[in-house]
């Protein structure tokens, strides 16, 4: 990001003026983000906590990319499907034949990011076969055919030992990609990636709130990311030096203020780089740069001996297992990251909303010129392709699998119960809903014994957790608690400490994400110590 | 070859004729394969055993029939009627089964301590299978009635959550059952658990040879056929029989001519639970009762409705869909095993490929 490039080559500016402005975009995501790809590198090489949380949340992660692949059938285009389960499966399958010895010996040599691919086409292939019946199948008759193509599948794998590996079912092996230091440290970088574009984001945010709010709000952030490098890192210093970088936000702060209250015009400041007027370069350059290179080699500093643990594990060869927890986590991440905004980009697009044309009424589509038969096979093939790279994830994931893991009814049923209970045709609805269920599955039985109920009863409480969730948010969490919100934004928005009033507006809400994603990230970490 | 396509199928919606001749050769078309697949099974096993083996498979097949047909009638109201997608019927099927059995077992005890019918077994089994069946269709419609009344109630209209409803009910009730009954692997069944050890229809009727049924299915055939018959009484002559027919059809005009549709829409709620509980009940001395029938069951179901297009509005859909998918169960479980478990859904395909609407419906 030096001055000349930015300059010199209109390419360059492109692509850096992009960059800034996905980052000004996406305040909540990228302050989500950095939170989830800090997170393994909080673990080095020995067994912790933070590992079986880690394994926990990507458990959740697998099954939310199943649960936002069928939203994206049922919420977005009205197709409910109750078959969904065929297209995870075959991914399942598929992934489990190029990882094991046994069923097929020619299909070991492909690697698995390439294993990744040929899964999701063949998801697409089984989405182009499903979305073919829907020309004549509407409603329930297009779930009880893709029911009984799962159910093909299903007594295929059951009738054939030889395949799924009878009894005891297929074991899969972890993919032998997943073990090495350099895809660990192509993770490692991804996350640093992402730290700076999380810092150029709040230093626009520092640059363009020179309200009281803006101070307000990024100290608290700041401090909260000190407490959570004193709380895991290594060492002191990475603490010491974002205390630094904090401290260099505050002058930049105060600069931005003072340049503001000179300007006589008062002309509201669009965006702060593309503003030539504001030639100092000292808070235009020296400052950003500062910051950046503090907060970065902050985390360097902190978490420096457990990936430097990490490395050596791969030129002594000892425990290269230990690699696995944290690059399954960084894989499913990056997924899911991808895949949430792959769906925001076609939901925005034109066929997005042709797409909600088709599900809200489709004669009438058809009479604008809309091509419904072609919109919902492509709707399927996109969510078939999702849905098996989320089998192919799940995979390497559970290491044993037999057909009703992989191809049973429950599964459809259990995406279902996700995208339901998240909030249907939200974006982040399906992940959470799946972090609700699957968390509870995992963990309520000790929940239960440590209240002192019965454990085996597990399943009763999750029934009673749906009827309440049914009862109670009928739009799902994320759904019924944005509808409930919106009051108590406009509250919040009017908000005033003594005098002062706070202004707080749609762009300061990423404060709270990340507060909340730390808060979440200890709270089950404390549970995951105490059970 | 898309124009070629539309111009033969607007030639048959013009001329009647082709409509006529469509259906009678579709019907050849059946009766050809069916004698083919007659043909090809004599010469896979011998005249004697393939007789054995279509026989059995009749009886057994009728017999299923007529207790699937029971157990999705009351899916069917439910879904007709109150338009809930009722993802807990397979779990009110399992709990009845449950019930039909503890209420035996207890009911013969009582029976036995009072010493009522001293030693007339066959009359205390009478009495005790009757108490069970109308017991547990009782406990199964009180069950199903407070769900409606005080969930179900809220959410009519909102397809989604009825679904996350009946999914969390349905989990709840099989998770019960398994606390106090034990996993899917045990089966309870009435003759070996009962003190007298004697069930009153528990024989075999020997036609010589390999021929042999067991009573208790054929038993089942008249059973079920008298249920279905006094049902269909019912909903024929009485008023409220009438109204739900009504209702089905238009609810919103039922409403607007004065009755109280929630008070019915309880009503059937509490039907078609008791329905299910009924048909597990009897069902106990063939297949037992088991946690995991649940779930199989429920598939069961939605395969007959659509199968018979009774998602359609049509009652007697239930019954064609669920006479097909007993007699092709029962015989391909008799003739090709392989294929016992997946037959219902290569029908199904075939069925809406041939008529999307399923077998009565549009």
């Amino acid at each position: 990001m030096s001055n000349e490039s930015i300059d010199d080559s209109p390419r360059a500016r492109n692509l850096f003026s992009r960059f800034i402005s996905f980052a000004t975009k996406n305040k909540m995501l990228l302050s989500v983000i950095v939170v989830l790809y800090l997170l393994p590198m909080t673990t080095g090489a020995d067994l912790s906590a933070e590992r079986d949380l880690l394994s926990v949340l990507t458990q959740i992660m697998i099954l939310g990319i199943l649960a936002m692949s069928f939203d994206f059938q049922l919420g977005r285009s009205g197709l409910l499907n109750f078959g969904h389960v065929a297209l995870f499966g075959v991914g399942v399958y598929f992934s489990a034949f190029t990882l094991n010895s046994v069923v097929f010996e020619g299909l070991n040599i492909i690697p698995y990011p390439i294993t990744l691919i040929i899964a999701m086409m063949i998801g697409a292939f089984l989405g182009f076969i499903m979305g073919l019946t829907t020309n004549r199948m509407r409603g329930t008759a297009f779930a009880f055919i893709a029911l009984a193509i799962a159910m093909f599948l299903y007594n295929f794998f059951y009738e054939n030992p030889v395949l799924s590996g009878g009894e005891t079912g297929l074991r899969v092996a972890t993919p032998a990609i997943l073990l090495t230091a350099p895809f660990y440290l192509f993770f490692i970088g991804i996350a640093f990636i992402v730290v700076i574009a999380f810092f150029t984001m709040v230093i626009l945010y520092v640059k363009d709130r020179t309200e009281t709010v803006g101070l307000i709000f990024f100290t608290p952030v700041m401090l909260s990311l000190v407490g959570f490098l004193l709380l895991f890192g290594t060492n002191i210093f990475g603490a010491i030096l974002v205390a630094g970088s904090l401290l260099l936000m505050i002058i930049l702060y105060l600069m931005e203020k003072k340049t503001i209250i000179r300007d006589p015009l008062q002309v509201p400041m669009q965006s702060s780089v593309d503003n030539e007027n504001s030639s100092n370069p000292l808070n235009r350059y020296i400052l950003p740069l500062g910051i950046i290179a503090l907060s970065v080699g902050a985390f360097i500093v902190a978490f420096g001996t457990n990936i430097g643990d990490m490395i050596s594990l791969w030129f002594t060869g000892t425990d290269v297992f230990l690699y696995r927890i944290p690059t399954m986590y960084y894989l499913v991440l990056s997924c899911v990251v991808s895949i949430y905004l792959f769906t925001r980009r076609i939901i925005a697009s034109p066929f997005g909303r042709m797409m909600t044309a088709v599900a809200q009424n489709e004669e009438r589509a058809g009479a604008l010129g809309y091509n419904s038969y072609l919109c919902k096979i492509v709707v399927v093939m996109i969510s078939g392709a999702v849905a098996a790279l989320s089998g192919a994830l799940y995979a390497p994931f559970i290491r044993t699998i037999d057909p009703v893991t992989a191809l049973g009814v429950e599964v459809s049923i259990d995406a279902m119960l996700y995208t339901i209970i998240g909030g249907l045709a939200t974006l982040l609805g399906p992940l959470i809903g799946a972090g609700v269920v699957v968390y509870s599955e995992l963990n309520l039985v000790h929940i239960l014994e440590s209240v002192g109920l019965p454990g085996e009863t597990w399943l009763v409480g999750l029934g009673v957790i749906y009827v309440i969730i049914v009862l109670f948010l009928p739009l799902g969490i994320v759904g019924s608690v944005s509808v409930k919100s919106r009051s108590f934004r406009e509250r919040i928005q009017r908000l005033q400490i003594g005098d002062i009033e706070l202004g707080i507006k749609d762009k300061d809400y990423w404060v709270f994400a990340l507060i909340g994603t730390l808060a979440v990230f200890l709270v089950l970490l404390y549970l995951t110590i105490a059970v | 070859m898309q124009k070629k396509l539309y111009s033969i199928r607007n030639s048959i919606e013009e001329n009647p004729q082709t409509k006529t001749i469509i259906r009678i050769t579709s019907i050849l078309a059946v009766i050809i394969i069916g004698i083919l697949l007659v043909i090809v099974g004599i010469n896979t096993y011998t005249w004697n055993e393939f007789v054995v083996r279509a026989s059995k498979s009749l009886v057994d097949g009728l017999a299923l029939s007529m207790l699937l047909f029971l157990m999705v009638s009351g899916f069917f109201l439910i879904f007709g009627l109150c338009g809930v997608i009722n993802f807990a019927h397979g779990a009110f099927f399992m709990l009845g089964g449950f019930m039909g059995y503890t209420i035996y077992i207890a009911t013969e005890a009582l029976f036995l301590d009072i010493g009522l019918f001293g030693t007339n077994y066959f009359l205390l089994s009478i009495v005790c299978f009757i108490v069970a069946a109308l017991g547990a269709a009782g406990v199964l419609a009180v069950i199903g009635g407070g769900i409606e009344f005080f969930t179900i109630r809220r959410l009519y209209g909102n397809v989604i959550a009825q679904i996350l409803l009946t999914v969390g009910f349905m989990y709840i009730i099989t998770q019960v059952a398994e606390i106090i009954w034990g996993s899917s692997v045990i089966s309870y069944f009435i003759t070996p658990n009962s003190q007298i050890e004697y069930f009153f229809i528990s024989g075999v009727l020997d036609f010589g040879g390999a021929l042999k049924f067991e009573l208790y299915r054929i038993f089942l055939i008249f059973l079920g056929l008298g249920v279905a018959a006094l049902m269909f009484i019912a909903f024929r002559k009485t008023r409220i029989g009438l109204l739900i027919q009504a209702g089905i059809e238009d609810s919103e005009m039922v409403e607007a001519l004065g009755t109280d549709i929630k008070k019915l829409l309880t009503i059937v709620f509490m039907l078609g639970a008791g329905l299910a509980g009924l048909s597990g009940a009897v069902l106990v001395p063939w297949i037992g009762a088991n946690t995991g029938h649940g779930l199989t069951y429920l598939i069961y179901a939605f395969v007959i409705v659509v199968v018979g297009g009774a998602h359609y509005g049509r009652f007697e859909g239930t019954f064609f869909g669920a006479l097909i998918v007993g007699l092709s169960m029962q015989f391909t479980a008799y003739f090709i095993p392989a294929f016992e478990g997946i037959i219902v859904f290569i029908i199904m395909v075939l069925i809406l490929i041939l008529k999307p609407g399923g077998l009565t419906g549009t």
